[in-house]
């Protein structure tokens, strides 16, 4: 059988918007899906070096709750993604030529990312 | 209208009302209707959490879960949830699950939308 493909497009950074495209990327990567993890917007500081995940007013209690819940870190899922063979991309027009990425990652237009969802069984953007 | 198969992945609660009122919309025009709650999201359907909720969202969302579940919309609360270590006390009727049910769902649907 053909596996499933899934495009997840991460658009934002704050800690509460990180999680679930990782969690559903690394999810359907164990599950043999063909998984396309694509950052874009604020999204790509997800990938840098330096990211540090920061709640959105409201979601303060969130850092301890993960925390007491032993919850594996953003970098953490982002190491298991690529164990688990999702493919990471970044939307190139938003781009900041000097950021470290974290991963080597491949520079693509926003319409391949939309050509990919068109043909995936699953797109989801967070 | 062909009736559609809708999946709703709510992971602020903050977005429950607006998503649950939507959701009411879809399946009174016999839509099959789930929605997956994670995260921040799952707390609304935490009976511990309910009055919380109520009071910063302005919003009955006991009333808004049971005309849902009444209506025969799935509610789904992550079965990994780590906002509440002690695990959920969830509202009467509403399942637990975890991301392979979500991707199993999310596959079969026609649209699927992430708040």
């Amino acid at each position: 059988m053909r596996p499933k493909k899934v495009v997840v497009l991460a658009l934002h950074d704050e800690l509460e918007s990180a999680y679930p495209p990782l969690n559903v990327a690394t999810g359907a990567a164990s599950s043999e899906a063909e998984v396309i993890l694509a950052f874009s917007r604020k999204g790509v500081n997800i990938l840098k070096k330096n990211y540090t995940p920061v709640p959105s007013e409201g979601m303060e209690y969130l850092p301890k709750a993960l925390k007491g819940f032993n919850a594996a870190s953003i970098h953490d899922l982002l190491d298991i993604a690529v164990e688990t063979g999702v493919k990471l991309y970044v939307v190139d027009l938003d781009i900041d030529n000097d950021a470290d990425f974290i991963y080597p990652t491949e520079q693509v237009p926003i319409k391949w990312v939309l050509n990919e969802a068109a043909s995936a069984d699953l797109f989801l953007h967070f | 209208m062909t009736a559609k198969k809708v999946l709703y992945f709510v992971s602020l609660s903050s977005n429950v009302p607006y998503v649950l009122k939507e959701a009411l919309e879809k399946a009174k025009n016999k839509n099959e209707v789930k929605v997956f709650f994670d995260l921040d999201g799952a707390r609304a359907l935490d009976q511990r959490y309910l009055n919380q909720l109520n009071r910063t969202h302005g919003t009955d969302l006991e009333f808004l879960l049971k005309t849902a579940l009444d209506s025969g919309i799935k509610l789904y609360g992550c079965q990994m949830n780590v906002l509440i270590a002690d695990g959920l006390v969830l509202v009467n009727g509403v399942e637990v699950a975890g991301v392979a049910t979500f991707l199993e769902t999310a596959y079969q649907a026609d649209d699927v939308l992430s708040y």
